[in-house]
């Protein structure tokens, strides 16, 4: 007896420490200082709704298991900043000497408006409509610029040294003084390869150090801006990057919308609800459902669609997906098109059509025919498929 | 060729290569190396090279990386080749040194490169050995494997010529473009973050001038012109004459760069080191791998336009061939781009000035 009492407290203690957060409660400070800032639990997935032509990286993503990430924020009244730590066994740099190594990342995002928590932007950097920003940082040897600032006088060889001696090794001087060891990116984008880099933002920084098996990134940008404001409850996504893993762009770890509660307002603690409230179907019947209505297309977890490309993939659609999305995309799927692939990678899976003004059309019917609870039932199945935690 | 309609260009520049001249010297190479990838990340690439068949080519086993179409239009997986071991390295010699009486070496140790098994070839010298080089740069494909790759819409063909372009500013240096050439040839510039790749030389094209390997080949072998001009050479080799093929058509991108296959090399020997007639050293099948099976009626073409040159000493295809003159071989309707807006806009317009951002996008 005192057996299963013991067991069932690891069970539930287990449970508790990977709980991720509903919110995180950002603090108010005139200092903003990462060290200080309380840390609460977010879950990541790794992204599998879309996958990628690199046969290794693909390979070396398979079976990925969640990643839990330690995130906190602060604010002032002009500035906020964001601190992200998770574990990481390599410490991956992208190098000079290599076209194959690739970098260990991690960015956040928020929409750039306060929208309603049951209509945010789609998870995957935005929609139409719902534009997100994003902040990226890379651990990266060092950077330099496309064509050396322009400055065809710096684009000298090496090998020419001996010839023009002096001369040329000062101009080498000053090409190695345009590397930029920091990878530190601000983008704009409303959808999968959208994304554009905002090159004029100010108030804007990023460092991530390595110590100990341990990232910590931290993200300062202002409170409010022409790319980002801060609402009630700010909703604010997190993505990593293993380099060891080829980790880039869609190779990632995400995790759902996270809100941040900025005030203590009936609207943020509504917002919150919206954003982390699970469907509370039945998720058997859902799977049934789903089995029925959706795997025609889409792969879920153990239900394997007749051909891939054809639609997202939603093997972890539960843990990135909030369940207004998932609704939406059931009931009004062109509400919200995920682009999907370069149309040109696969013709004969197209997931949605183009008219002239450029709107999108989902290529899936809208499901609005299905009851109410029918929906909430194939939501919170969809809400179970998620790979476990390492 | 399953080229889509959001790539399809209005003209395709093309170039076609006479593999029957090709002396393997290089120059082409050198042309290319010192225009363009001699500086700022881009030493270890080799835009255009030479590399010779059979062999593993450069990058290492390009052949079996991946990338290209299956026959439904759908990308195929592909792998990036690593800078040692699949590029090479680029090293130098210790010239400055040899007036020391040192030894004269390279100053890394490098473990492939381009060109590392030049020359080797198959078979077995003197009775059936063979081999035949093959110039290799960007094929400008009418539905790029890069393009389709590329999750951020950063490469893009041009309206006018159909050239294919890298937009520096919107490419995030992922290289899943890599994986999808079939070809290889596109680069990962690890300096700058950001894929590269053979231009052709857009800059010259635009003023009339041949892009540098073609100048400067001394075998003369390459022709360069616009795929509907009737009365350019490239027109009447791969539309009239059909003796110019793409490589690897299998790939499906529609590559846009054409080969003459090499026809009547020297015969086989017997065991008593008499020439056999009619033999063919190398083996059809090895063509038809590179060239599909138009490799056939092609060699055919060739072998019967020479038949008719000798009877007949008239030949449209054979003079074609011989490439008289450059004026000729080189039609790029220079007045062409000189009407033109030759911008390099990409083709997706949302990233044109401010859609997103107050940032301008300078072109």
């Amino acid at each position: 007896m005192n057996k299963t009492v013991k067991l069932l407290t690891l069970t539930a203690m287990a449970s508790i420490s990977l709980a991720a957060a509903d919110f995180i409660t950002a603090a108010k400070a005139n200092k903003l200082d990462a060290s200080k800032v309380k840390l609460e639990s977010v879950m990541l997935y790794p992204q599998t709704t879309i996958g990628n032509n690199d046969k290794e990286a693909t390979e070396k993503m398979k079976g990925l298991k969640a990643l839990e990430a330690k995130v906190g924020t602060a604010f002032n009244d002009k500035e906020m900043i964001v601190v992200v730590k998770y574990k990481d066994a390599t410490n991956s740099k992208q190098s000079l000497k290599s076209t194959k190594a690739f970098g260990d990342g991690v960015a956040i995002q928020f929409p750039t408006a306060c929208l309603e928590a049951d209509k945010l932007p789609y998870i995957g950097m935005g929609s139409e409509g719902r534009q997100v920003s994003v902040m990226l940082q890379k651990n990266v040897e060092a950077i330099y610029p496309a064509n050396e600032n322009a400055d065809v006088t710096t684009q000298q060889v090496r090998q020419n040294l001996n010839l023009f001696g002096d001369d040329l090794k000062k101009k080498e001087a000053a090409s190695k003084a345009l590397a930029n060891s920091k990878y530190n990116k601000i983008f704009i984008a409303e959808g999968f390869r959208s994304m554009t880099e905002v090159k004029d933002a100010k108030g804007y920084e990023m460092s991530m150090n390595y110590k100990s098996g341990e990232w910590t990134a931290v993200f300062k940008k202002p409170l409010n801006d022409e790319y980002s404001k801060s609402c009630d409850a700010t909703p604010m996504a997190i993505a990593i990057w293993d380099g060891a893993k080829d980790g880039r762009n869609g190779n990632k770890w995400l995790s759902s919308w996270t809100p941040i509660k900025m005030k203590d307002t009936p609207k943020a603690k509504a917002d919150i609800t919206k954003i982390s409230e699970k469907s509370k179907g039945n998720a058997a019947n859902g799977k049934k459902l789903a089995t029925d209505n959706c795997a025609a297309c889409h792969t879920m977890g153990d239900i394997k669609a007749p051909m891939a490309y054809m639609a997202p993939e939603l093997s972890n659609i539960g843990g990135y997906a909030t369940t207004g999305y998932l609704k939406e995309s059931i009931v009004a799927p062109s509400a919200v098109v995920v682009p999907g692939y370069n149309k040109n990678a696969h013709p004969s899976g197209v997931w949605y059509s183009t008219d002239d003004k450029g709107a999108r059309t989902s290529t899936m019917p809208a499901f609005d025919y299905l009851k109410p609870n029918e929906i909430d039932d194939i939501v919170a199945y969809l809400q179970t498929l998620k790979a476990g935690v390492k | 060729m399953s080229a889509t309609a959001n790539v399809a260009s209005k003209r395709q520049l093309a170039m076609v290569m006479d593999l029957n001249k090709c002396i393997g010297c290089q120059t082409c190479t050198v042309a290319c190396k010192t225009q363009w990838t001699n500086r700022n990340g881009r030493d270890y690439m080799y835009w255009n090279n030479v590399e010779t068949f059979p062999g593993e080519g450069y990058p290492k086993q390009w052949q079996t990386s991946g990338g290209g179409f299956d026959a439904e239009g759908n990308l195929k997986e592909g792998v990036i080749p690593e800078i040692e071991t699949g590029y090479g390295t680029p090293w130098d010699f210790n010239h400055e040194d040899l007036a020391k009486g040192v030894e004269f070496k390279p100053n890394a140790a490098p473990i492939w490169g381009p060109n590392w098994d030049e020359d080797q070839g198959a078979g077995n010298f003197p009775s059936d050995n063979y081999f035949f080089y093959i110039p290799r740069l960007c094929n400008h494909c009418d539905n790029p494997g890069c393009l389709a790759a590329c999750p951020r819409d950063a490469i893009f063909k041009r309206g006018q010529d159909g050239v294919v372009l890298v937009d520096q500013d919107r490419c995030q240096g992922y290289r899943f473009c890599i994986a999808g050439c079939p070809y290889k040839k596109i680069y990962f510039n690890p300096k700058i973050s950001k894929s590269e790749k053979c231009i052709f030389c857009f800059p010259r094209i635009e003023k009339g001038l041949p892009t540098a390997c073609a100048q400067q080949c001394v075998g003369r072998i390459r022709f360069l012109g616009f795929l509907d001009d009737e009365e350019g050479q490239v027109y009447k080799l791969v539309k009239k004459y059909k003796v110019a093929l793409p490589l690897r058509p299998d790939a499906n991108t529609g590559a846009n760069v054409y080969y003459v296959p090499p026809v009547s090399g020297p015969l086989k020997f017997d065991a008593n080191g008499k020439p056999i007639p009619g033999s063919d050293r190398v083996p059809a099948e090895q063509l038809e791998a590179l060239f599909g099976k138009e490799v056939h009626a092609a060699v055919k073409t060739i072998k019967d336009e020479m038949e008719k040159r000798k009877s007949t000493g008239k030949s449209e295809l054979l003079d074609l061939l011989i490439a008289y003159k450059h004026q000729d071989m080189f039609r790029l309707d220079a007045g062409y781009y000189s009407h033109h807006n030759n911008s390099l806009k990409p083709i997706d317009h949302r990233y044109d000035a401010g859609k997103f951002t107050s940032f301008k996008a300078v072109h």
